[in-house]
């Protein structure tokens, strides 16, 4: 087998069409990258051009996760305590914060008062400070933890923190973007969130001032 | 078709295709197809029937049989509505994202998570005080008869599916992960077959047999029980 | 869509999800009492009947705690809590006359781990009578809890998503307020002025609206937020005496 032929058989093999390839090796001392290497990165972008459907948006789609990754590399350099500070100075919860790194309240109160985190806890809370660098810097979000914590759609409680929480990351970047339309993000989340989030009863202000509930007007 | 297979796949979900035709002397021209795509309601699950391939996937691995039985409702469908003449691959891959809560000191922390023997030249450079960044490798087996089993790891970031596409998966944030990548299949050597339902299903877990046992031996006992058993 | 009552998360056992605080560890003792609340070692007395003491939890509504909006009411009403076996998620829609709290005591290896609270044994008890709390809960358990309790006392199932629209502003005060005193004690602050100080400035008014009532508006609560963490450390209520 010559030095040209690689092992690594990446993208080839069953199914392969949405499988990323291994990261790019540093180039050997006095040569420049070899033609196969050139070759499986092009051939892996033409594979993904030809055979994903040609919504550009799953292409959008894929840049912002990789720009997700770096920015959550370079973020997790930070020690826990630092990151958690710039989650709240945004403005978030601490149950929120809990909920979209993973743990609970306890966890986190924990480790506001110095006690270590485990590598992957720390990186999944620069992860969501990542993600909203990322939507905030390239979707002009100003308020960005109240655009977690607001309804994606009126009338239905779900918001971008639920679709976080759940592990769909991806619903909440395309939201992001602008250009899906909200109710197919919550269709993608819940197929029958229509008829879940349906209810006989409204919450209004009472005379007091509080809120109370009361069945709607048929 | 979507009457054949609704049963398992209720959604109806056509992949567009854009192909790139270029012909010597002529401008190129793109092409767009439609493939028949057929997902289960919550879209973890999904048949594909292309030109060249029927493809059956899932990030919501539950058993094998589940799968094969998948795999026996996409075949039957395919063969009554536009039959197959014969059976030139079949291919079982299972990509594992392997996520643990803490990799201390580089790619020589994942010694405590998997085989030693995914680690390569990580566990001879530790001592030589070389702290390796990254690994990667590739095996095939070949068991004979057309059958092999190629297997892909190393450290990685990020994802090893991305999480964009039409199959809905937990998407965890795009960090450190070990990447086990198993590719069991079979192609067709001096005869091409028939393209037999029950045959290919006899192939199937022909592929599968060797694949959990080749898994089971490449992660720890501390990955087993600390992470893989409280997984939901 | 036929309503029932509902369990925590669908078909999961995740009982982690009912609850915000458990055991000594993890409950923070400044924080303000709430619907949900558990506490141990609580002198109860029912009528014709001796005095007693239970374990109970808070089952009264939060704005019906406090009449005025900052003070505990001198009576507040709870329910008993004991062993109950744990039910699982396909059974939450049955034994309506109780709040499962499975995995309650989290330093218990036995079956007593698991507990409830029986809306059928339900007392008042003085706040200074609930001194020692074992167990606060998280939203999603406050609203299953009004929503089992609202059905217990009127054979009525109100989605738990009407009751997290109508209660969260009031438990993202509680949160405020608990923050708050975390912030000012830091600083020097004793826990019953922080407190007091939260109240108030909670009830100041910005662009027309007490911060208390913005609360409802889901939009303007990282802000507020944001906010009470910058004044905590040296806003006052009362000028300190020079």
């Amino acid at each position: 087998m010559s030095n040209e032929d690689s092992l690594l058989v990446t993208t080839r093999g069953t199914a392969s069409s949405e499988i990323a390839p291994p990261p790019k090796l540093p180039t050997a001392t006095g040569s420049s990258p070899t033609p196969s290497e050139l070759t499986e990165r092009v051939g892996f972008l033409n594979n993904r051009a030809q055979d994903l459907h040609s919504d550009t948006d799953d292409l959008h789609l894929d840049v912002i996760m990789q720009e997700w990754q770096s920015r959550s590399t370079d973020l997790v350099r930070q020690d826990m305590s630092t990151l958690l500070a710039q989650l709240a100075d945004l403005g978030f919860a601490w149950r929120d914060i809990a909920r979209l790194i993973g743990v609970s309240v306890p966890a986190v109160q924990k480790w506001r008062r110095g006690k270590a985190a485990t590598g992957q806890s720390r990186f999944n809370a620069a992860a969501v400070l990542a993600a909203c660098a990322l939507i905030a810097d390239h979707y002009l979000v100003k308020e960005i933890a109240s655009w977690f914590e607001v309804p994606v759609v009126f009338g239905c409680p779900i918001t971008a923190i639920d679709l976080y929480a759940a592990k769909k990351p991806q619903l909440v970047f395309r939201l992001a973007t602008g250009n899906a339309d909200p109710e197919q993000v919550l269709s993608v989340f819940d197929p029958d969130w229509r008829e879940t989030y349906r209810s006989d009863f409204e919450v209004f202000e009472s005379e007091d001032g509080g809120l109370a509930i009361r069945a709607k007007e048929r | 078709m979507k009457r054949l297979v609704a049963s398992s796949f209720a959604l109806p979900q056509p992949l567009q295709n854009m192909r790139l035709k270029a012909t010597a002397g002529a401008p190129a021209s793109m092409e767009q197809e439609f493939v028949p795509r057929f997902a289960t309601r919550d879209q973890t699950t999904a048949v594909m029937f292309g030109a060249q391939a029927v493809v059956v996937e899932t990030t919501r691995h539950q058993t094998f049989e589940r799968i094969l039985e998948l795999v026996r409702i996409s075949i039957d469908a395919r063969q009554k509505v536009a039959p197959v003449d014969g059976l030139m691959r079949l291919g079982l891959r299972y990509i594992n994202e392997i996520r643990v809560p803490d990799v201390c000191h580089g790619a020589i922390g994942w010694a405590e998570w998997v085989n030693g023997s995914l680690l390569g030249a990580v566990t001879v450079g530790e001592p030589l005080g070389l702290t390796a960044e990254q690994s990667q490798g590739a095996t095939v087996f070949n068991r004979g008869s057309g059958l092999q089993v190629a297997v892909q790891y190393g450290t990685r970031q990020g994802f090893a599916v991305m999480p964009g596409g039409p199959l809905q998966r937990p998407t965890p944030p795009p960090g450190p992960f070990f990447l086990i990548d198993i590719d069991s299949f079979w192609s067709a050597t001096d005869e091409v077959p028939e393209f037999n339902t029950e045959a290919i299903l006899a192939l199937c877990s022909d592929l599968h047999e060797p694949v959990s046992r080749l898994f089971e031996s490449l992660i720890t006992d501390k990955l087993r029980e600390e992470v893989l058993r409280n997984v939901q | 869509m036929t309503r029932n009552l509902e369990p925590p998360s669908g078909d999961l056992d995740d009982w982690d999800l009912l609850y915000l605080a458990r055991g000594a560890d993890e409950i923070v003792g400044h924080r303000p009492f709430f619907t949900g609340d558990v506490f141990a070692e609580v002198p109860v007395q029912g009528p014709r009947a001796d005095l007693k003491t239970k374990t109970v939890m808070v089952i009264q509504h939060p704005c019906a705690m406090r009449p005025d909006g900052i003070n505990l009411s001198e009576s507040i009403l709870v329910a008993e809590v004991h062993k109950f076996p744990v039910l699982p998620p396909d059974k939450w829609y049955t034994s309506g006359k109780l709040m499962p709290l499975p995995d309650l005591l989290i330093d218990v290896t036995s079956n007593r781990r698991h507990q409830a609270a029986f809306f059928d044994d339900t007392f008042h008890a003085h706040p200074l009578d609930l001194k020692n709390r074992i167990a606060c809960l998280s939203p999603r358990g406050v609203n299953l809890l009004l929503q089992r309790w609202v059905y217990h006392s009127s054979r009525v199932i109100v989605p738990s998503f009407d009751f997290e629209t109508a209660v969260s502003s009031v438990y993202e005060q509680a949160d405020i307020i608990e923050e708050w005193c975390e912030i000012a004690m830091a600083a020097g602050r004793a826990p019953d002025e922080a407190t007091e100080d939260a109240h108030a400035w909670l009830r100041e008014v910005e662009s027309g609206l007490t911060r208390e009532r913005a609360l409802q508006d889901p939009q303007r609560r990282a802000v507020i937020r944001r906010q009470a963490r910058a004044a905590a450390p040296a806003w006052r209520h009362r000028p300190l005496a020079t």
